[in-house]
């Protein structure tokens, strides 16, 4: 009982902090908001236990990634006067429709997935799941390829950020 | 639950390319501002030489294996797409050092990226499960994007990169999202296993016959019978009736985020801006290597994952969805390509237009219910397309220079008379393009072409459209023509205007004349290489049909990964 409550006030958080974002008129109240969104996704995957993923969620996503967002709208130091209001293109109402209907198969498709099959049972998990130590354990053996590839990745992203932004070659 | 065997020489290629691009990052630091960093291209060509030297003789041929338990497949298919993406990245490497030193950006970064995004492609290739699959695929896009914006003091550049770039962001998070439901549709990451949740419980539940245990599940017990993790099969007790329409739209959304890799109508829009205003040799770069990557990796995706068993067949569509990108690349492609004065724009329209050719092939894989020997014209025709394209942007990267760029067919006018060889390459280049013999693109074409006729003459419904397709095809690809010839006509028939700046570093000219050898010499004795494209195609592993499935030795694939009990 008490976790459909908790489900509901996350979900429903979720979903209004995101309309909230696309509706605010200043760029850095739609940046607070998206930051209000992720803690409630983070606090709907404490609910599914997968417990890190929800601290990383907070740290990387609320943290870190929202500071480097407020930053650039700092820099980039947007005028209200400079804020258009929008109009509504015919590519917009196109995009409005496509949107719409892939939201539509999309929901249609997960609500035809959870009505038929049979997931997971809460109690057959272990009580390590989702926590650090089974991921990392994962990280290292099973997933050992894709994360040492990840290091080539940031590698990769951090030499084309400078190649990109530095002053002169 | 034992740790899979660490297999390091397997990866051996991706790890080469990794360090050379480490190697140049360290020397550029050690470099005085005003130095010529040409001689950092001759280490990236010893380094791509050396990747696909070890990718050829480290590992034994004709043996395929899953490697880092089951995460890549070193095979055959794998091996010869490595010495592809290697060519195109020494070729690169050769072609960029005069074009660098001419716009002001001879820095060592460009060399260094190009490895780290061959690196990527090696792994796409090799990818047998998704999240390596996107990791690689990462690497590959992100120095590219980087790439793409190299010589930032041009405005085109900065627009090509970010367009690129973005664009790219888009299609990333919908391969994830497309990821993330097949995920969740399947309780897997690993393409085999994928495509055995197709073949097997997805498609039976499709039909009712919900009860019938699925290979997966089954894998599962036996895996937990060796002491793996029991309760992986209360994970994949997750795939029945219910999951089909969430597997198709996560499988549709991957062939989305493919299909704008490799530029198909209608994800090509950024192709024509990107490659307009990157850097010449990036763009010949990304035209070619990107592209084949993408289509290599689709190829593999698909003909594992996707068309395995009942799946394939087309009873949920892909063949259609494979039949409308086709058309519509091919169409669209060599239609658009005939309007326009930007040599580098008509060049990303034609690109698009082999894309569409290459998915001809995927269509006739489809058809055949996935018999994938129909896709070894493919390998071929990759071979073909990415040495021509390369040779092309070479040709103009070589002949322009800052503030006399080389961008319009008026630019080359009389080239062929001023510099006789390198207007005769050009020929080559675009003969091959326009797939004429003795050219190495005509027999590509041609062996794709023939797939798709072998496949309609099984018959079956849809063989009428099929061979519709092959119609179209060539009757676009005669239209085609037209443009190829009109850089012909510009070289041979015009007045010359333009002088070519003597320039100390002339292995750009070698370059091109290694394409225009390989395109003919491709053309011309096409025997060796079409054999050994028919072979990296039969050996490609991890098919649930194929000769080449996993060995008993091999761990089985480990689905989801996830661990509940330990």
């Amino acid at each position: 009982m008490a976790e459909t409550i908790f489900f509901i006030v996350f979900a429903l958080g979720a979903l209004g902090f995101s309309a909230a974002v696309l509706i605010a008129k200043n760029p850095i109240n739609s940046a607070v908001m998206l930051v209000c969104s992720f803690f409630c996704l983070a606090g709907i995957y404490v609910m599914l236990s997968a417990t890190f993923m929800a601290v990383i969620q907070i740290l990387v996503y609320a943290g870190a990634i929202m500071v480097l967002f407020i930053f650039v709208l700092m820099l980039l130091n947007i005028r209200d006067d400079e804020i258009e209001a929008p109009r509504l293109s015919i590519h917009q109402g196109i995009a409005i429709l496509a949107g719409t209907g892939i939201f539509f198969t999309i929901a249609l498709s997960i609500a035809a997935w959870s009505g038929s099959s049979s997931r997971v049972a809460h109690d057959t998990m272990s009580d390590t799941f989702g926590t650090v130590e089974p991921i990392g354990d994962q990280l290292i053996t099973s997933y050992v390829l894709p994360f040492e590839m990840a290091a080539i990745l940031l590698l990769v992203g951090i030499v084309g950020a400078v190649v990109v932004a530095k002053k002169r070659f | 639950m034992g740790n899979p065997a660490f297999d390091i020489l397997s990866i051996l290629p991706f790890a080469v390319a990794c360090s050379f691009g480490m190697l140049i990052l360290l020397l550029e630091v050690f470099q005085r501002q005003t130095a010529s960093r040409s001689y950092l291209a001759g280490i990236a060509v010893v380094g791509f030489l050396l990747t696909a030297f070890v990718s050829g003789s480290f590992l034994p041929t004709g043996t395929a294996r899953a490697t880092f338990g089951g995460m890549a497949w070193i095979d055959g298919y794998t091996q010869i797409f490595t010495s592809l993406f290697c060519l195109a990245g020494a070729l690169t490497a050769m072609i960029a050092p005069r074009y660098l030193q001419e716009h002001g950006a001879d820095r060592g970064e460009f060399y260094a990226l190009l490895l780290f995004s061959v690196a990527g492609m090696i792994m796409m290739v090799a990818a047998a499960d998704l999240v390596v699959f996107f990791v690689a695929l990462e690497i590959m896009s992100i120095a590219v994007y980087a790439l793409a914006a190299y010589t930032r003091r041009s405005k085109l550049s900065s627009e090509a990169g970010f367009k690129y770039f973005v664009l790219g962001a888009f299609a990333s998070a919908i391969l994830l999202y497309g990821i993330a439901l097949v995920y969740g549709a399947t309780g897997t990451t690993n393409l085999a296993a994928i495509g055995q949740a197709f073949g097997g419980d997805v498609a039976r539940g499709a039909t009712g016959d919900a009860a019938a245990m699925s290979t997966l599940a089954q894998n599962a017990i036996v895996a937990a019978a060796r002491g793996a993790d029991v309760s992986v099969a209360a994970v994949i007790g997750n795939t029945g009736a219910g999951a089909v329409p969430l597997a198709i739209l996560g499988a549709t959304l991957i062939l989305i985020a493919f299909s704008f890799k490799i530029a198909a109508v209608p994800f090509h829009m950024w192709a024509p801006d990107a490659y307009t205003g990157a850097p010449t040799p990036v763009v010949g770069f990304m035209a070619a290597a990107v592209k084949a990557a993408g289509v290599a990796a689709l190829f593999r995706v698909v003909s594992v994952a996707l068309f395995s068993d009942s799946f394939r067949g087309g009873e949920y569509g892909w063949v259609q969805i494979f039949f409308a990108l086709a058309l519509l690349s091919m169409v669209v492609g060599n239609l658009v390509a005939l309007v326009q004065g930007n040599i580098k724009r008509m060049l990303a329209y034609s690109s698009v237009a082999h894309a569409g050719y290459m998915l001809v092939a995927f269509t006739a894989v489809g058809f055949r219910g996935g018999d994938i020997s129909m896709g070894s014209g493919l390998v071929f025709y990759l071979f073909a397309y990415t040495i021509a394209t390369i040779g092309a942007f070479g040709v103009l990267s070589w002949l322009g220079s800052r503030g006399m760029p080389c961008d319009n067919f008026e630019d080359l006018d009389g080239v062929g008379y001023r510099y006789p060889w390198i207007g005769l390459a050009m020929s080559i280049f675009m003969l091959s393009a326009a797939g004429i013999p003795p050219a190495a693109g005509f027999i590509g074409k041609f062996l794709v072409f023939k797939s798709a006729v072998a496949a309609s003459a099984a018959g079956g419904p849809g063989s009428g459209l099929l061979i519709f397709l092959v119609v179209t095809g060539i009757l676009v690809s005669v239209a085609g023509v037209y443009y190829y010839l009109r850089v012909i006509v510009h070289l041979y028939m015009k007045k010359a205007t333009r002088e070519v700046p003597e320039m100390p570093y002339g292995a750009a000219r070698w370059a091109i004349v290694i394409c225009a050898v390989l395109t003919l010499a491709l053309g011309v004795l096409p025997g060796k290489l079409v054999n050994s494209s028919e072979q990296a195609v039969g050996q490609m592993a991890g098919r649930a049909d194929g000769v080449y499935q996993q060995s008993a030795e091999a761990p089985l694939p480990t689905p989801g990964g996830i661990r509940l009990i330990r």
